[in-house]
């Protein structure tokens, strides 16, 4: 065993054997032997590794794969809610904001401008009342001279006697008249004295609801400002998230690949492996026909099957792992 | 999106190839010998190979000369991708019409580079 052992840690010219001293054709026989013994246990040894090697390769590429999707969709999760925010899309909160804010915008404004109009409105009315109180006295006023008048009428007609009874119904029709002009003026003398008292606190209602409603409208505009720059600020601040998070993401999914490439150095002990056996086989080989031996005994000689996880000829170096040639 | 056929007898190369392939924007098919990899070509819409050398039934630099031979495939970019370093190997690989050599372990990064500089994004 210790010749077939020097014999495979040297280099494999294909003619160390037949330098070998005292190796008769029984000698080499049953090197071949141990040579195949040698084979058997490497490529059960192979096998093993080779199993172990898949197995284990495979479970780490299941977990890597698994933080790789998780992380992927971390990042597609991340991207969606940031593009919500950033307002692409009409229904992105940026876009929501942007159209509650106009709609308030819009209706403070127009309110505003309504309380405007009622308490300019209200102060006319307030007007118009007191026109109507000041057009009642002057009725009032010329009522009392119609009635003076009937008076004096009548008195003249009773002077002028039987000859003035037409007269005399002519100045108590008159009077009659003045007397009923006198009593409507009153009543709406009484509604303008209402209106006069009512509408001035109408007016100044109207006054303080258009005040209310010009500070609220300022108030909200600085709010809506002040919650767009909020809005602004919180894209930044979520861009950044972001970004920090998706190259967090890039590094692990670089840390996986890097895992995997390391993991894949297992198949080169498989590999080696069968370099050995590759050159087991020829030694074997070698002494088989240094014995003379029969072809059929040659063709006994079990040969290697393995199902490495990336294949090696014998003698072929593995050298600079992971260097890309193009042509 | 570009379709690349990974040719490896070992399913974890090719799912670590794959993994790779699909997280930088590439479809992936794949087969487990020379034999299989003619049938994947067979289907179309192949963009590019990367195969591996050493394989049951029909090695990768034969699947590579067949491919080339054949008229409506002899366009598609091969890349070997293998542990053999063999001179002679990389010689035969670049005379039947390959595109390039990678030996594995391969890192990821330069073999996506590879890919897109052959195929692009």
């Amino acid at each position: 065993m210790n010749i077939v052992w020097a014999w495979l840690t040297k280099s494999n010219n294909g003619h160390a054997l037949d330098d070998a001293p005292g190796l008769d054709s029984a000698k080499l026989r049953k090197m071949s032997s141990a040579i195949s013994d040698f084979r058997e246990k490497l490529v059960k040894r192979v096998r093993t590794v080779n199993e172990t090697t898949s197995n284990e390769v495979k479970e780490a590429a299941h977990f890597l794969n698994a933080v790789v999707i998780s992380a992927r969709a971390y990042v597609a999760d991340s991207q969606k809610a940031l593009s919500r925010l950033q307002g692409e899309g009409n229904d992105s909160i940026g876009q929501l904001l942007s159209k509650q804010s106009e709609f308030l915008r819009k209706h403070a404004t127009d309110m505003s401008e309504r309380a405007a109009a009622q308490d300019e409105r209200a102060r006319n009315a307030a007007l118009a009342a007191k026109s109507i109180a000041d057009l009642a006295a002057s009725i009032e006023r010329l009522a009392g001279e119609a009635r003076l008048l009937a008076v004096n009428a009548r008195i003249e007609s009773s002077r002028l006697g039987a000859q003035s009874a037409g007269f005399e119904v002519l100045a108590s029709e008159m009077q009659r008249l003045s007397d009923e002009v006198a009593s409507t003026n009153e009543r709406v003398g009484e509604l303008a004295g209402r209106l006069g008292h009512d509408l001035p606190w109408i007016a100044q209602h109207a006054r303080d609801f258009r005040h209310a409603m010009e500070d609220f409208s300022a108030t909200a505009g600085v709010q809506l400002d002040e919650t767009e720059r909020g809005v602004t600020e919180l894209r930044m601040q979520v861009t950044r998230a972001s970004k920090a998070g998706s190259a967090a993401i890039e590094d692990i999914l670089r840390a996986s690949q890097a895992a995997l490439s390391h993991l894949q150095f297992q198949d080169v002990v498989a590999q080696e492996l069968r370099m050995l056996d590759g050159q087991a086989r020829d030694a074997q080989v070698q002494a088989l026909k240094s014995a003379e031996a029969e072809p059929a005994v040659v063709a006994e000689v079990p040969d290697a099957e393995y199902t490495t996880m990336g294949g090696a000829e014998a003698g072929s170096p593995v050298t600079a792992s992971g260097e890309v040639m193009l042509f | 999106m570009k379709k690349i056929l990974v040719v490896d007898d070992s399913s974890t190369v090719r799912q670590q190839v794959g993994m790779a392939l699909q997280q930088a924007g590439y479809a992936v098919v794949e087969a487990g010998d020379g034999v299989e990899g003619l049938a994947m070509l067979e289907k179309g819409g192949i963009s590019m190979v990367i195969c591996d050398v050493n394989m049951p039934r029909m090695s990768g630099l034969d699947m590579l000369e067949n491919l080339k031979r054949d008229a409506r495939h002899a366009n598609i970019p091969v890349v070997m991708l293998t542990t053999e370093g063999h001179p002679g190997l990389v010689e035969r690989a670049k005379k039947a019409g390959a595109k390039g050599w990678i030996v594995k372990p391969f890192k990821a990064e330069l073999m996506i580079a590879a890919v897109g500089k052959l195929v692009g994004a």
